[in-house]
Order: C-alpha cells, then sequence, then structure tokens
C-alpha cells in the first residue's frame, strides 16, 4: 500500500492485467511514441504518460503505436476481442468519437446481441475527459452521457486512485466493451491504493460522505466539487450526502434511491450537458421511483448548453463550481 | 509536576484524528488508571478512551462533536494544590507530540515489516517498550478469519508498555501472501511457528481471536514452539460451534450492502460497524487471491472439525475470554479445552470481537496474565 | 495450377447454393413473410467462393449487407441462416440479427455488416489477433466498391500496412453503390490501384471468372498466412438483383440486365470451363444441382414452420453480465 497518483494506478493496473494474462494489449496513439522518428521510443508513453514504460516491459507486440486513425483502432479493438484478444485501446480524447463512434456504437456494443449471444467482445476504451484545461471546445468535452444510453456499452468513470486501479482492472477482466473514461484534471490526484491487484464491481455506488439533509449525486471530478461543497455546507450544519455512482452503465439506482428516501432532496453535479446528460438521466430516475420521498425539485447543476469555450474566464464560468452547489442546496433547503 | 494531560489516543497505524463523541467526566471527577473517561470515534472504529494517568479532572479541553488529531489536549488533570494559573500556564505550553509513529505512551517504534518464509511474503506489526526488561517474553497476536493485524488496534498500546507485541497477518490476510498452500489449522500452526523462528522467537505468550485462537491452542498441542501462556478469544474448533451463515456470508458478499450486516454479527453493539470499517474489509476482499484463500481456509481450516483436545492437558496457563453477545460462536455448548491452570472469563455488552468492543476489560485480563 | 475434381465440385457447390439461395430468397420474399430488406448477391457468387476456399474454419471474414454469398461459401449452415433471415428464434442469430447480421465465429465468419465499410477496421483486428498471438491465422475483409470510399476503409488499409498484419481487402465491384454507378462514385481510375498505393500488393481480376479469383486469392492469402502482410484484390462482378429487394433499379437499362444474364453469368462460365476441359462431369455437376434444389426447398419450409422468439428472449444477451 503506498500513495499512488490516478496515472500512477492506471499504469499499474495495465502491467499487472498485461503480467496475468498474455491477452491482454494495448494499442492507440503514442502509446509508447517514437517509432520511425529519430529519437527514443516511449517518447510519449501515452499522451498524458498513462502508458509510460509499458512497452519496455511487454514489447511492441503488445504495446502497439498506430496511426492517427481512430476508426481503425476502434475497429481493431472490437475484432481483436471478439477473436481472442482483450485489447485495451486508447482514444485520446472523447471529443474524437466523433470520427470512429461507428466502431464503438454500431459494431463493438451490439456483436453479442445482433449475433444472438454467441461472442463476447471484451475490449476496454480508455478516453479522457473534462474542461478546465484550456483545451477549447474539441479536446475538453465530458461526453460519457452518449456512450450510456448505448446498451452494450458500459461506462466507467474513476472519480480517485484507488477506485481507478480497480475500476480498470474490472474493465480488463470484463468480458463486454468498456468505455473508461479518465479526467485529465485528476491524473496527478493521490490517495493510498494496494500494491496488489484487485477489482472493483460495476454497478456499486462509492458513498464518499454520509449525510442526513441533502443527496449529492456526482461524476469523475465533479465527486471533489460535491466534497468541497459539503464541507462548506457543514459548517454551517448542514449534513450532505455525496453519492459517486462511479459507473453509469451499470447504475446503482438503489444507493441513489435509497438516499433520497432518506434526505429528501436531490442534488445532480455533472459536466457531461445541460440536455439528455446524466443529470437528467438521474433526475428522470428519482422522479419516477422515489417522487413521494422528494421534499423539494430536483437540482441539475451542469455547464450551459454551450460548447466549451476557450478564454479561461468563461472556461470558469462554465465549469460548475463548489460555490454553486452550495448556493443551490442553500437555497433549497432554505 | 503534578499536573497531566489526556490526550487522544492513537488506534492502529492509520488512526490520526478522531472525533470525541462523548465525555464520562466533569471537572472535578476524580480519575483512575484504566477508567473510561470518553468515548471517541475514528473512522475505522469507535472506542472508550482509558485514562493512561491518575487525578482530578480540573480542565475539560476538548468538546463533544470536535473533531481532534492524534496527541491533542482532551482534558487536564491535577492536585488541588495546583492553581489556575499553572493550569493555565501547562495547557499553553502543551505541544502535540509527534506520535505518528508511537502506538502507545512509552512505546518504542512500530512500523509493518514483512519477512520471507518460502514462496510467502509475511507482514507484521512489531514494537517494543523503549525500556523492555531483559527477559521479557514477547506476546504474539494472531487474528481470526478474515480479519487482520489491525484487529489489536485497542490492544498493542497497553501490551506495548511492558512487552514486545507482534501481531501478524496470516498468510491470505493483510498485507501478507494471499497464496495459501495450506489452509489447515494445522498449517498455520506451523506457520506461525516457522514465522517466529525467522524472528529468533522461542518462547512467546500466545493471543489468538476465534480461529486464530484455535491456531494458537495448535502451537501448544504440537509444541511447535514455546508457549508461555494462551489468551483464547472466542476460540473457534474448541468444542463450541461456528455460526456458518458468517463464514459464508462474508466469503460471498461483494457488496457495501451485502457485507455491512455480515459484519454487524461481529458486534454486540452493531453501530460499531461504520461505513469505513466496510469499506476496508472490502477493499481486502478485492484482492486477488483472497476469494481463494478464504475459500481454502474455510475447507481445509474452519471445516476440518474440531482440534484433538481430548487427548491433551495444556500445561501453561490458559485465559479463555468470551463476549456476552457472541453471534458467530454458539456460547451455549461446552468447551473441550483441558488445562492445569484454567481461567474462563466472560466480557460483558461485547459480541464476537470484546477485544475491540471492552478493550479495557481485555487487556487487563492479557496483561494480568502476562505479568503474573 | 489444376485444382482436382473434388476441389472443382466443392467450388461448384458452394456456388451454386448461393445461386439457389439468393434466387428462392428473390421469390419468398414478394410473399411477405421475410421481415425487413434483403440485398441479394447473385451474380457474385464466384467471389466469395474463389477467397473463402482458401481459408480455414479458423482464419475470420468480415462481410457487407450483402453477406448471404459470403456467409455460405465460409461454411455457415443454411437452413441456420434462412431461419434468421426469417427472424426465427433458432436462426444463426437467435433471430436477432436478420439478414445483415449473419455470423457464425465457429466457422470464422465475423458477421454480415449493415454500415458500408463497417468491416475493415474489424477484420484488421481480427488479423492483429493472428499476428499478437503468432498463428498464421488470416483475415479477409470483403467490401464493395462503394465500401473501397469510405474512411473507415482507408485507414484499415494503411494500419494494416504499418502493422503488417496478415489480411487480405476483396474489394467487389459491382459496378453499382446503391443506386450510383462506380464510374461516377469511385474517384480513381482503379480501386485497385488506389489500394496499392497504400503499399501492398494488389490485382484486378474478373469477378466472374472463379479461376481468375481463385488463383489471385490464392497468391495473397499464402502472402498473409506467410508473414508477408496484407494485399488487396478488386474483382469485377455485376450484381443480377436490385440494390435491395423491390429496388426498381431505374439506373439501370433493361439492356444491361440481359447481357448480364447471358455473358455474365459466373455459374454459367464456370459450368462451361470445366466440361469443356473435361474437368468434371456434367452429371457431377447436375447431381448437386439437385442437392442444392433440395436443401433450399427444405431450409425455406424449415424457416416457415419454426416459432418466433418469444418476448424473453428481447432482453437476453445485451451484455455478458450486467
Amino acid at each position: 500500500m503506498s500513495k499512488k497518483t490516478i496515472r500512477e494506478a492506471l499504469n499499474e493496473a495495465l502491467r499487472q492485467e498485461m503480467a496475468r494474462d498474455g491477452q491482454v494489449i494495448i494499442l492507440g496513439e503514442d502509446v509508447a511514441g517514437g517509432h520511425g522518428g529519430t529519437g527514443v521510443i516511449d517518447a510519449y508513453g501515452g499522451p498524458l504518460g498513462v502508458t509510460k514504460g509499458v512497452i519496455g516491459e511487454f514489447g511492441a507486440n503488445r504495446v502497439i503505436d498506430t496511426p492517427i486513425s481512430e476508426s481503425a483502432i476502434m475497429g481493431a479493438a472490437a475484432g481483436a476481442a471478439a477473436t481472442g484478444l482483450r485489447p485495451v485501446a486508447e482514444l485520446m480524447f472523447v471529443d474524437f468519437m466523433g470520427v470512429c463512434f461507428d466502431q464503438i456504437f454500431n459494431q463493438a456494443a451490439k456483436f453479442r446481441y445482433m449475433f444472438g449471444g454467441k461472442t463476447k467482445t471484451p475490449m476496454v476504451v480508455r478516453t479522457t475527459i473534462g474542461a478546465g484545461m484550456r483545451t477549447a471546445a474539441q479536446h475538453s468535452q465530458c461526453l460519457y452521457h452518449m456512450f450510456t444510453s448505448v446498451p452494450g456499452l458500459k461506462c466507467v468513470m474513476p472519480s480517485n486512485a484507488y477506485d481507478a486501479k480497480g475500476l480498470l482492472i474490472e474493465a480488463i477482466r470484463d468480458d463486454d466493451p468498456v468505455i473508461f473514461f479518465e479526467n485529465k484534471l485528476l491524473y496527478d490526484l493521490a490517495c493510498d491504493v494496494p500494491d496488489e491487484s484487485y477489482a472493483i464491481p460495476f454497478g456499486e455506488a462509492n458513498v464518499v460522505r454520509e449525510g442526513g439533509d441533502v443527496t449529492i449525486v456526482a461524476f469523475s471530478r465533479m465527486v471533489h466539487i460535491a466534497e468541497e461543497a459539503a464541507k462548506t455546507l457543514a459548517a454551517e450544519g448542514i449534513s450532505v450526502e455525496v453519492i459517486d455512482p462511479r459507473t453509469t452503465s451499470p447504475l446503482d439506482e438503489e444507493t441513489i434511491l435509497d438516499s433520497v428516501e432518506k434526505t429528501g432532496f436531490l442534488v445532480v453535479v455533472d459536466e457531461s450537458a445541460a440536455r439528455c446528460g446524466m443529470a437528467a438521466d438521474i433526475a428522470g430516475l428519482v422522479v419516477e421511483q422515489a417522487f413521494d420521498a422528494l421534499r423539494g425539485p430536483i437540482i441539475q447543476i451542469t455547464p450551459p448548453h454551450t460548447p466549451v469555450p476557450f478564454s479561461p474566464p468563461l472556461e470558469d464560468a462554465f465549469i460548475p463550481t463548489a460555490g454553486a452547489v452550495c448556493d443551490a442546496i442553500r437555497k433549497l433547503l432554505k | 509536576m503534578t499536573i497531566k494531560a489526556i490526550t487522544v489516543p492513537k488506534w492502529g497505524l492509520s488512526m490520526d484524528e478522531g472525533e470525541l463523541i462523548e465525555w464520562h467526566i466533569a471537572p472535578g471527577d476524580e480519575v483512575t488508571v484504566g477508567q473510561e473517561i470518553a468515548e471517541i470515534e475514528t473512522s475505522k472504529i469507535a472506542g472508550p478512551v482509558e485514562a493512561a494517568v491518575a487525578g482530578k479532572v480540573r480542565r475539560i479541553i476538548a468538546e463533544e462533536g470536535e473533531v481532534l488529531p492524534v496527541g491533542a489536549l482532551m482534558a487536564v488533570l491535577a492536585e488541588d494544590s495546583d492553581t489556575d494559573a499553572d493550569i493555565d500556564a501547562f495547557i499553553a505550553e502543551f505541544e502535540v507530540q509527534d506520535v505518528s509513529d508511537d502506538m502507545g505512551e512509552d512505546a518504542g517504534a512500530a512500523d509493518i515489516r514483512h519477512i520471507t518464509l518460502g514462496d510467502m511474503d509475511i507482514s507484521y506489526q512489531d514494537f517494543s517498550p523503549a525500556d523492555l526488561s531483559p527477559g521479557s517474553v514477547p506476546v504474539v497476536l494472531i487474528h481470526g478469519f478474515g480479519g487482520d493485524s489491525n484487529n489489536w488496534l485497542f490492544n498493542q498500546g497497553k501490551i506495548g508498555e511492558t512487552h514486545r507485541v507482534i501481531a501478524l497477518d496470516l498468510p491470505g490476510h493483510g498485507l501478507s501472501t494471499k497464496k495459501i498452500t495450506d489452509g489447515s489449522i494445522a498449517g498455520l500452526s506451523a506457520m506461525v511457528a516457522e514465522f517466529l523462528a525467522a524472528l529468533d522467537i522461542e518462547q512467546a505468550h500466545l493471543v489468538g481471536h476465534s480461529m486464530g485462537a484455535a491456531v494458537a491452542v495448535q502451537c501448544a498441542l504440537a509444541g511447535n514452539i514455546q508457549v508461555a501462556s494462551l489468551s483464547l478469544i472466542c476460540p473457534a474448533l474448541v468444542g463450541r460451534s461456528v455460526n456458518p451463515g458468517y463464514i459464508s456470508g462474508f466469503q460471498q458478499a461483494r457488496t457495501r450492502k451485502q457485507l455491512k450486516p455480515v459484519l454487524a454479527m461481529l458486534f454486540s453493539n452493531a453501530q460499531l460497524v461504520t461505513r469505513e470499517l466496510v469499506d476496508d474489509v472490502l477493499k481486502y476482499k478485492r484482492l486477488d487471491g483472497v476469494g481463494d484463500a478464504l475459500r481454502v481456509i474455510a475447507d481445509k481450516g474452519l471445516g476440518a472439525g474440531e482440534l484433538p483436545l481430548a487427548e491433551q492437558t495444556l500445561m501453561m496457563p490458559v485465559s479463555i475470554i468470551w463476549g456476552d453477545n457472541d453471534k458467530i460462536i454458539n456460547g451455549t455448548e461446552s468447551h473441550h479445552i483441558k488445562a492445569e491452570n484454567c481461567h474462563e472469563y466472560v466480557i460483558e455488552n461485547a459480541g464476537h470481537m470484546p477485544h475491540m468492543e471492552n478493550a479495557g476489560a481485555v487487556n487487563k485480563i492479557l496483561t494480568d496474565l502476562f505479568n503474573d | 495450377m489444376n485444382l482436382g475434381n473434388n476441389i472443382l465440385l466443392d467450388a461448384y457447390h458452394r456456388m451454386k447454393s448461393i445461386r439457389e439461395f439468393e434466387e428462392r430468397i428473390h421469390v419468398e420474399n414478394t410473399t411477405g413473410e421475410i421481415p425487413g430488406f434483403v440485398h441479394l448477391y447473385a451474380g457474385q457468387e464466384a467471389v466469395a467462393t474463389g477467397v473463402c476456399l482458401q481459408l480455414r474454419d479458423s482464419d475470420y471474414i468480415g462481410s457487407t449487407h450483402r453477406g448471404h454469398g459470403h456467409s455460405i461459401a465460409k461454411g455457415c449452415d443454411i437452413k441456420a441462416m434462412m431461419l434468421e433471415i426469417y427472424g426465427k428464434k433458432g436462426g444463426l442469430c437467435a433471430g436477432k440479427g436478420g439478414s445483415m447480421h449473419i455470423a457464425d465465429f465457429e466457422k470464422g465468419m465475423l458477421g454480415a455488416n449493415a454500415i458500408v465499410g463497417g468491416n475493415p477496421p474489424l477484420v484488421i483486428g481480427a488479423a492483429l489477433t493472428a499476428k499478437v498471438k503468432g498463428t498464421d491465422g488470416v483475415a479477409v475483409s470483403f467490401s464493395g466498391d462503394g465500401a473501397s470510399n469510405q474512411g473507415t476503409t482507408f485507414e484499415a488499409m494503411n494500419m494494416a500496412v504499418v502493422l503488417k498484419l496478415p489480411v487480405v481487402f476483396i474489394f467487389e465491384n459491382n459496378g453499382y453503390g446503391e443506386g450510383t454507378g462506380c464510374d461516377y462514385a469511385v474517384g480513381a481510375d482503379s480501386i485497385a490501384k488506389r489500394a496499392e498505393s497504400f503499399g501492398m500488393p494488389a490485382v484486378s481480376v474478373d469477378g466472374t471468372d472463379f479461376f481468375a479469383v481463385e488463383a489471385a486469392a490464392r497468391e495473397a492469402v499464402t502472402r498473409a498466412r506467410t508473414g508477408q502482410g496484407p494485399s488487396a484484390i478488386e474483382a469485377s462482378a455485376m450484381r443480377f438483383y436490385g440494390h435491395f429487394e423491390g429496388d426498381p433499379q431505374a439506373y439501370r437499362s433493361a439492356d444491361e440486365l440481359a447481357e448480364l444474364r447471358k455473358t455474365g453469368d459466373c455459374l454459367k462460365i464456370f459450368r462451361a470451363r470445366v466440361e469443356k476441359d473435361q474437368l468434371v462431369t456434367a452429371d457431377a455437376l447436375d447431381q448437386i444441382d439437385r442437392e442444392v434444389a433440395d436443401l433450399i426447398d427444405e431450409a425455406v419450409d424449415k424457416a416457415r414452420k419454426a416459432d418466433f422468439p418469444t418476448s424473453d428472449d428481447l432482453l437476453t444477451d445485451v451484455y455478458v453480465s450486467y
């Protein structure tokens, strides 16, 4: 057990699973980097450094640098998964789903169903999400809601290093296609992570903080925004329960509903989308199944219905803040 | 100086702060050493604070509901002769000691160590008082099924005031190797003997809990180490049957919801099972190899029948400690331990974990036996 | 190279099975019993057959919306295929896929694919499996002239060259992408030459000539199997029917279709060649004709009578576990 960042935890998970199972491979753009150049191999180790050093341990036959061809990467991963490998494919930024979504949602996600249950597609797509790095409209989105709505896919978004390692190992061992969303701003966040391998089951929310007055459901980096708000409100005597579902598909509906039954108030903090996003999805769930428990309106705290802006003051205004969460809860409980 | 500080104790290696739940004393009360004076809750578990010093309560510093770092000043004891000004000065000058490596008052450095036995890596916590008397026999703490060395967090400090105290993680548990080569009680006992031999320990006071108690008894029966005394807390496989629902429930639980009611069976007071405690056990259960290890131990160890007690009378002093509300070990059946010098105790308001739920009473029984 | 009597009879059996299967669906489709739409492969039988004869069950193919021929040539069970096309529970995909999603992984059939250009990325994945595992497996992508224009196809060809994958890209040029002629929609003079520019050997063959397809495919599959990387083959053969059943085919002249049946029928061409060269007897071929006709009769009869899936089947097989 030692403190590890999310980046380190993910790297360790990949190495341990590749050592355990020779069918696990990594493929993507610059997962090593340096091929065909005049410098060194493993020049990048992943665009954000997550796969650094893995090629040195497992070789180029299993850590495969590809051309910049997202459709071919996703399709090759799906085809390899259906024929006996366990590929971990990297989609550098989730925004690039635009040039490869067919291979994910029409192909990988549907194989099992449209082929009558006769195949499995154990692939993982690791991708990055999140605004806050001044990377503007095409490198900053949190599009997990779009994948969540596709039957056949599983969607995972860890908020801390312990979860990151255990959920990635579970994703690699899972026999269905899993989309694994890593928030770019969380990579350096550290916590205690066991050195041994472990798997966290999908569909079990983490109750990050227990409280009795109001329930916050938050995803990925928004979990930390929710926690910050909960700490501020605790000093004012408001007891906040913070739930991190960890996976949106499958979704731990029971933990969310139980909490709302207890508190009577729900706030969802979600960076995905103002319309048809996870906030709307959770709100719909609670209205349908726990309507009688609600003692006030459900508050959805999301970015506005705009693309992610570039200029720092604009981007800061775009991302949900702890202050906004606190204000909403104070007003709600007044 | 007769002014004395009551400070926040450190329970186990991971504790760095605690919330004061309730005071049991008020200014003017006379406090004796060992008296339960307050209740503190950590992220892991709630427990009583025992006074380490005696005197009259002159000042209550910490407030109920307050979260305090380990070592923080909670209250001040003093004689009538000490003036308020003296006490104010004491409080003003009080500095929180760095207790990050200490397990208790006067304890020496404690840390997690590892030793390799064949293909096994065994983790253990080991510490000694700074003024350990030569010839003192070490105390070895053996946890039960699914437990680990942290189960002794309320006991290590007290025992460690006078003895070297070693709490190991059995294979398949804690930070030790998860791969089990021999999950029988005899196999685990042989492993404990090998472990102690590797530490150059020839003689030890063995303290075992539940299945760990069976392992300790087996060590005594097999004679593979010199057992100075045996302390058996809610011992398994000595006549009273183990609740099979707990063993299977513990193994099968995959989620917090499934595990919480199982862990609640361990305690008389189910409120002690905090969310963090459940999370910690879940984190352990998720580790690769743990499921297999627990299955092997449940089958070959706990499932293989009682120890062969009828053939042998134990010659060393033996203490048997039960909880009065144990839901894991059936308390109505008789046990089959035969010993020359045996004392049996029932701890009130305790379930299967009396050494956690009523640590003060258990610590007294243990230290009385070791110091006898 | 002489193919031998058995291989020629096998080839004829596969081609005839495809033809009979498609001609029968063309008829049965008018009864309204076949749900959805079907795309028929009649006219192109020599391509699927000439290629799949080179493959083992452990080799993989990826197919298209016009996939019945590839499925039959690769060894999929014909009765189970017919059940699937009728949407019946006993179908090859339990009635959940239909005509455009027939798959049988045990036969190396990775699936028909209703997305034009959908399969090339998947097929290079199957080839990647063979390469990583160090087997001598081969993967073959069947695409039409339409799919040859898709970006996914370009990406897959480039990556196959870069990673030196054991894959063969077959481009079946049947003259039309839906209702638009390939002379209009394919910007290059030749699909094969365009494939060659990605850095792999590529040839153009007459897709109605089984022997030409067979020879080109043998060379390409051997290249892949021996670790020499990808190849491409453009095989030209016009389809006898429309893009889909019910397509009025206003984009084709009546003369074109009549001429096609006369001069562009790969089965007639095959039969003439083997009878002229006395490679197999006419009796043996006639015998196959009768067997195939009986088989298709049985397949249709069985498919008509079979049970549909139940509402319980709606919710199964979305995930392995959820």
